[in-house]
């Protein structure tokens, strides 16, 4: 039961930490050490807006502080942003009533800015951060060290300077008390410098209206984005935290990058009516340029660790020299990196043609070709269709007689194309790349190398996704009851990606548009408004249940696995006709309880399935009935894309006072918890570990644990949970000061309010939050996410 | 309408014009990468041919941590062997080398790393022949760029046939759909035999490279891994010519013993006099760190073998880090002979030292490659992954021990084998012997190589392997060696990825 290793505390019930202290209860709670409960957000919003004949003017400014719950009270993953907008029109001239040619003239300028300081923090990771560093660490190590045993620990740590609480002890180096790899102490962790991240982004707008005939139009539109951003770091004293997180010098380093995207669009339309037909022609075109560089460095040794900075520090190249002072090697304290980012370019035309006959019929047809940077000479354009037909049943003269409980009644169906460039430049090609150096020479002198980067594949293009939606749009009782259904396929054909080609080609596996992928679903949505006397009440709620399957991989094999780290035999995997991406892994059912249960699992033959198992291991299941359990028993154990997402808004106002209540939730979805490292096994582990087995009859679910077994723990659905969730996002209640009495103040209008958000989340899945946020092939795979916070809110809102 | 008016709207409509035009041609979409060119022009310089052939060798390093896996060449056939534990944190950490050391290695538990490492070294090779087959530089510089790259490649296939034995094989890049014929053993030997003889008899390589070029391969390296690859084979019609290699190496005043064993070890006897071929890596401005771990610098592998939380002293400082891979066996310490300087030189006796004890922790590690604090101080990034000690594949002592090996199985007379013996035993400061057995050359290769990835193989080939490779009696090993052992298993992953490929019947 214990791996066949010695006890580690003679007496488990009567344990003490490093120092000799008696370890109370569970001992350090590591976790509670991270968390910074009641981390203020503080948030301002103004707005002013007016009108004159010739003028229209919107000013905004928004600014948000906010302290991050891991370790926002050690200045990490803070946060705060400065927004300031101002939307301008202007009409130049308006000479509509007296002429037809050149008659009128709007021009729109609109200037945007945004600051935005945060300190970064590592989240969703096992390799030692600091929220997968508190999952880990033993609850045996206090978070310092005193007497003694802090006199030994900084002795052998005598090159470095450790970090140290206010009463001058030093935090606890837990590889220093044994085997816990990666993992640092996660509060010595946040006493370090946090990397300072900033950005500035000015988004201009400029645009030009110009009526050029009574029902011709010509709008121009240029738009662009402007971003400065970087990061200052700074090393201010020789810490250690271990083996891998550690330096023995100062330092200081600052980045800068910025990019500056512009988006040039010219459109030309006419609108004409004639009776009850309606017809628009729109001929546009549009193009984009995204270029940007960065230049980034950083240098050894601060003059003042107070003061950090690359100029206030006194970094070099620095000899080494042998006792007869020969220079035997060079290291720079220094360095140095920077350049232009590869342009991204698109190009596109379009036409959209519109006809409306009485209200009843719609129709409207669109075509466009767009070209991109991104792929080779061949495949640079892409042509898009599309096309959407309506019909307003409740305009046909059949349905007069309804309109007194049904107002509303539209069926819309619709088809169309759409291309994705939103990939890596240059993916068609292959050049050179530098960097792939080696040394040569009795002195291993460097020698530059350089290689074909990759292999390209010239046929590469757009990858197309085609979406077919037929919906219907219902409304009773003058739209007090609105229904809304609607049915979507979305094919996404040619889907680029890594092709599923074998490592032994040598080189990094080509990008191809080899995939195809088909989204399905049906998506509804229910309101209701109502009053009683004063009282004012809106139900909404929609439902969207969503069917993914992965048509064709384009390999010849149909699947596509890929890891979970540390996990051995399984992972996710992409497969033809499943979902993408789903969790592959071996399927249980219990856990042996004893030899007999071991000697009755048999197959058809009447030999056992498994031979070698033990009381307290898992039970596979034989997936392919061969009578033994090998790799080919993976299956599909969960999926992290859920069926059915669903969000209820409740909204109510009485006499001043107004409550709102919006609630999200998803059902059908998994999550694979894969914040356990195996291979830690001095560590702290999962709780659900508590109930592992430990001899007959205690435990179904979790098998036996032991040190060096590893058969229990490959890629099972023992991790994977159910990760449906309801969550009550949003909660207020706010009160309105009646007008009559804010008016004497000149105040239009003043209202306070409390809020909540993520008050409560009803979930079965046993980590910090369900909400996995990761994408792609880890979709659904928890490594320790950084959790969404609680927040509660009191305000006001004043209007002038 | 009045001027100003006409002057907006002239003003706009020029600006929109030349949007407009600007941007609707072709030319608009051709983007420059700022950091590649094309390589039909980029590979038509000798300096840039020399590029692409210093990034054929790049790989060599990788192996002991490319970003994925720790396969420390040595380690990797070591753990196969009977002279060390795996150790490290627990049977867990590197499980890999625990499963493989057990012969329970599986697709999930075998060497993926070195096994793409290599692939990428054998593709790089096939680049760099075929940008030499363009003509840039001079006839004279292609035939050397192409030489050291065929000779390069049938290294990198030399250790892939070693441990996986039937692999896929190529000499030009794949294109769709991405695959290669799996070919067996025997067939690989077949295709790297006739290659390595066409390229020794080019004879375009140097015996030895200069000082400054040390770490290209050469005539003799070339000389080394043919009589690797034959006795490895059995292949007993070649093994006159493979003696022959190995005459012509000892003769050709290139290469000798150096007088001290235990100063091959150090930094000033890396491309020493008994060097043939080393795959080299320094501490100074290694560009190597955890998040570039292909990037040049030092190697990790003195970190691996090395006692964790190691108090200070014997040259490595306190607050350095050792993960306790690799103890050495204290039988392995054991079996030297008094006065044999080679134990010495080999075992990093340390069993008065109290420090971190780790899994099957002996207190004795492998000295050859142990951590010295010096050894990594000019790097400027991760010490632990900054060790300058480069890895040694073959020295002069292997050229004689191959050529005893040889004498004998070639008819010769054991006296005369045992004059070559005997070189290596006086150099270790043992006495001469004057007649040897084959079974006496397998031992000395044993006392000589320990820790060198060479005595694995050697139990293979002599077939000691399936009475050597049994359970031992603390419990680490409890399963034995057989012949299906030879070849490990094909990673899980490139049966899926090729479903053509045959996983080994292991």
């Amino acid at each position: 039961m214990r791996g066949g290793v010695s006890p580690r505390f003679a007496d488990p019930y009567n344990i003490t930490d490093i120092n000799g202290n008696t370890v109370k209860g569970y001992g350090t709670d590591w976790q509670d050490q991270v968390f910074n409960d009641g981390a203020p957000i503080m948030q301002h919003d103004l707005s002013i807006s007016g009108a004159t004949e010739k003028f229209n003017y919107y000013l905004s400014m928004g600014y948000i502080d906010q302290e991050g719950i891991v370790g926002g009270n050690y200045g990490h993953s803070n946060y705060d942003r400065l927004t300031l907008r101002s939307n301008n029109s202007y009409t130049l001239f308006d000479d509509s009533k007296e002429r037809s040619f050149l008659n009128k003239m709007v021009i729109g300028a609109n200037v945007s800015y945004m600051r935005v300081h945060n300190t970064g923090i590592d989240a969703n990771s096992t390799w030692g951060s600091v929220l997968g560093s508190a999952l880990y660490m033993a609850p045996t190590l206090p978070v310092t060290v005193t007497g003694a045993t802090a006199d030994d620990m900084v002795a052998q740590f005598s090159k470095y300077d450790l970090f140290r609480d206010a009463n001058g002890n030093p935090y606890t180096i837990p590889g220093y008390f044994g085997s816990y790899g990666e993992q640092n102490n996660p509060v010595a962790m946040l006493q370090g410098n946090p990397t300072k991240n900033w950005s500035h982004k000015f988004m201009p707008k400029f645009t030009v209206d110009l009526q050029i005939w009574d029902n011709i139009k010509y709008h121009f539109s240029y738009s662009a984005e402007q971003s400065f951003w970087g990061s200052d770091g700074a090393t201010t004293q020789k810490f250690y935290l271990s083996g891998n997180n550690n330096s023995d010098h100062t330092y200081a380093s600052a980045y800068k990058g910025n990019n500056s995207t512009w988006q040039v669009e010219n459109t030309i339309s006419y609108d004409k009516t004639i009776g009850a037909h309606t017809f628009s022609v729109l001929l546009g075109q549009s193009a984009t340029k995204f270029k940007g560089d960065e230049l980034g460095g950083g240098r050894w040794d601060l003059v003042n660790p107070a003061k950090p900075s690359i100029n206030y520090a006194t970094g070099d190249i620095v000899y080494s020299e042998d006792a007869n002072g020969n220079i035997t090697g060079a290291s720079a304290h220094f360095n140095v990196y920077g350049g232009p980012y590869t342009e991204h370019r698109l190009s596109s035309m379009f036409a959209r043609v519109g006809y409306d006959f009485d209200e009843r019929y719609m129709l409207q047809a669109t075509v466009r070709r767009d070209g991109s940077s991104r792929f080779g000479s061949n495949n640079k354009y892409g042509v898009f269709p599309s096309f959407s037909l309506g019909w307003n049943i409740m305009n046909e003269k059949f349905m007069e007689s309804t309109r007194k409980w049904l107002n509303n009644m539209k069926l819309r169906v619709s088809w169309g194309k759409n291309g994705n460039d939103n990939i890596g430049d240059f993916l068609y090609t292959t050049l050179t790349s530098m960097g792939n150096n080696y040394y040569f020479g009795k002195n291993s002198n460097m020698t530059i190398g350089s290689k074909a980067n990759r292999l390209a594949n010239a046929d590469l293009k757009w990858e197309e996704s085609e979406q077919t939606n037929i919906g219907i749009d219902l409304g009773f009782f003058n739209s007090a009851l609105t229904f809304t259904a609607d049915y979507f396929i979305k094919k996404t054909n040619g889907m680029i990606i890594e092709m599923p080609i074998p490592s032994y080609v040598g080189e990094s596996k080509p990008y191809g548009n080899v995939g195809d992928m088909e989204n399905s679903g049906i998506e509804f949505e229910l309101g209701y408004r109502g009053r009683v006397g004063d009282f004012n009440y809106s139900v909404k709620a929609n439902a969207s249940y969503l069917h993914n399957e992965l048509k064709n991989l384009g390999n010849d094999t149909g699947f596509l696995n890929y890891g979970i780290s540390q996990f051995s035999d399984g992972g996710t995997r992409a497969e033809n006709g499943q979902p993408f991406p789903f969790f592959y892994g071996y399927k249980t059912a219990g856990v042996f309880q004893n030899t007999d249960e071991v000697a009755a699992y048999v197959n058809k033959d009447g030999e056992m399935i498994q031979p070698d198992a033990v009381p307290g291991d898992l039970r596979f299941v034989d997936m392919n009935k061969d009578g033994k359990i090998t790799s080919d028993d993976r299956t599909n154990i969960g999926n992290g894309t859920p069926d059915w997402t669903f969000g209820i808004n409740l909204g109510a106002e009485w006499k001043g006072f107004d409550f709102n209540l919006f609630l999200q939730g998803v059902t059908g979805v998994d999550v694979f918890d894969a914040t356990y490292r195996q291979d830690m096994v001095s560590g702290n582990y999962p709780n659900w570990m508590l109930g592992r087995w430990t001899g007959e009859g205690t435990s179904n679910r979790v098998p036996r644990l032991a040190l060096g077994d590893s058969k229990n723990w490959v890629c099972s659905d023992i991790y994977v949970q159910d990760g449906s969730y309801m969550r009550l996002k949003n909660i207020s209640l706010g009160y309105t000061l009646p007008r009559a009495l804010t008016q004497k103040v000149k105040i239009n209008r003043f209202r306070v309010y409390v809020m909540a958000e993520n008050l409560f989340t009803w979930t079965k899945y046993w980590g910090y939050d369900p909400e996995i946020g990761t994408s792609s092939t880890s979709l659904g795979v928890d490594y320790g996410v950084y959790p969404q916070a609680r927040t509660y809110t009191v305000g006001f809102n004043l209007s002038f | 309408m009045n001027m100003k008016t006409n002057k907006y709207i002239l003003a706009g409509s020029l600006a929109s014009i030349l949007m407009l035009t600007g941007s609707c041609s072709d030319s608009f979409l051709d983007v420059k990468n700022p950091n590649g060119e094309p390589l039909e022009e980029y590979y038509t310089t000798d300096e840039h041919l020399l590029e692409a052939l210093t990034a054929a060798y790049d790989p060599l390093h990788w192996p002991d941590w490319d970003g994925t896996a720790y396969n420390a060449l040595n380690i990797d056939s070591e753990i196969l062997g009977d002279d060390f534990w795996v150790g490290g944190n627990s049977i867990s950490d590197n499980q890999h080398w625990h499963k493989l050391f057990n012969f329970e290695g599986d697709g999930n538990n075998t060497l993926a790393t070195l096994w793409t490492d290599f692939y990428s070294g054998v593709k790089r090779c096939n680049d760099v022949i075929k940008y030499c087959s363009w003509g840039g530089s001079t006839a004279e510089n292609r035939a050397s760029y192409t030489a050291q790259a065929r000779l390069l490649r049938v290294y990198y296939y030399n250790i892939l046939w070693h441990f996986y034995g039937n692999v896929p094989f190529y000499l030009e890049n794949l294109e769709m759909p991405y695959t290669a014929p799996q070919l067996t053993a025997d067939e690989i030997y077949d295709q790297l035999i006739p290659e390595l003889e066409d390229i020794i008899k080019s004879n375009v390589l140097p015996m030895r490279w200069d000082d400054a070029n040390a770490g290209r391969v050469s005539q003799a390296m070339a000389y080394m891994l043919y009589a690797e690859l034959v006795m490895y084979q059995k292949d007993t019609e070649r093994y006159p010519t493979a003696l022959g290699y190995m005459k012509e190496i000892i003769g050709s005043g290139k290469y000798d013993l150096m007088p001290s064993y235990a100063d091959i070890w150090k930094e000033s006897g890396e491309w020493g006099i008994e060097a043939i071929f080393e795959v080299n890596y320094n501490d100074d401005n290694a560009q190597r760190d955890w998040g570039t771990p292909k990037s040049v610098g030092g190697t990790v592998l003195p970190t691996l073998c090395a006692p964790n939380q190691w108090p200070g002293g014997d040259g490595w400082d306190s607050g350095s880090d050792g993960w306790g891979f690799m103890p050495v066996r204290l039988e392995t310490y054991e079996m030297y002979a008094e006065g044999d300087t080679r134990r010495d030189a080999t075992c990093w006796d340390v069993r008065g030292v109290s420090y971190n004890e780790r899994y099957q922790d002996t207190h004795i590690w492998l000295g050859k490659y142990r951590p010295y604090s010096d050894n990594c101080k000019d790097c400027p990034t991760s010490k632990n992954l900054n060790y300058n000690n480069n890895l040694r594949i073959y020295r002069f002592a292997e050229t004689l021990l191959n050529a005893a090996e040889l004498v004998l199985q070639t008819g010769g007379s054991a006296g005369d084998a045992a004059q070559y013996v005997s070189r290596v035993r006086q150099r270790a400061g043992l006495g001469s012997v004057s007649s040897v057995t084959g079974n006496d050359i397998i031992e000395e290769r044993h006392l000589e190589f320990v820790g060198e990835g060479k005595r694995y193989f050697d139990l293979v080939r002599s077939g000691l392997a399936a009475t050597t490779l049994v359970p031992d009696k603390y419990g680490y090993r409890t399963n034995s060696w057989t012949e299906n052992k030879k070849h490990i298993p094909l990673a899980q992953s490139e049966l899926d990825a090729d479903p053509s490929l045959k996983p080994n019947n292991y």
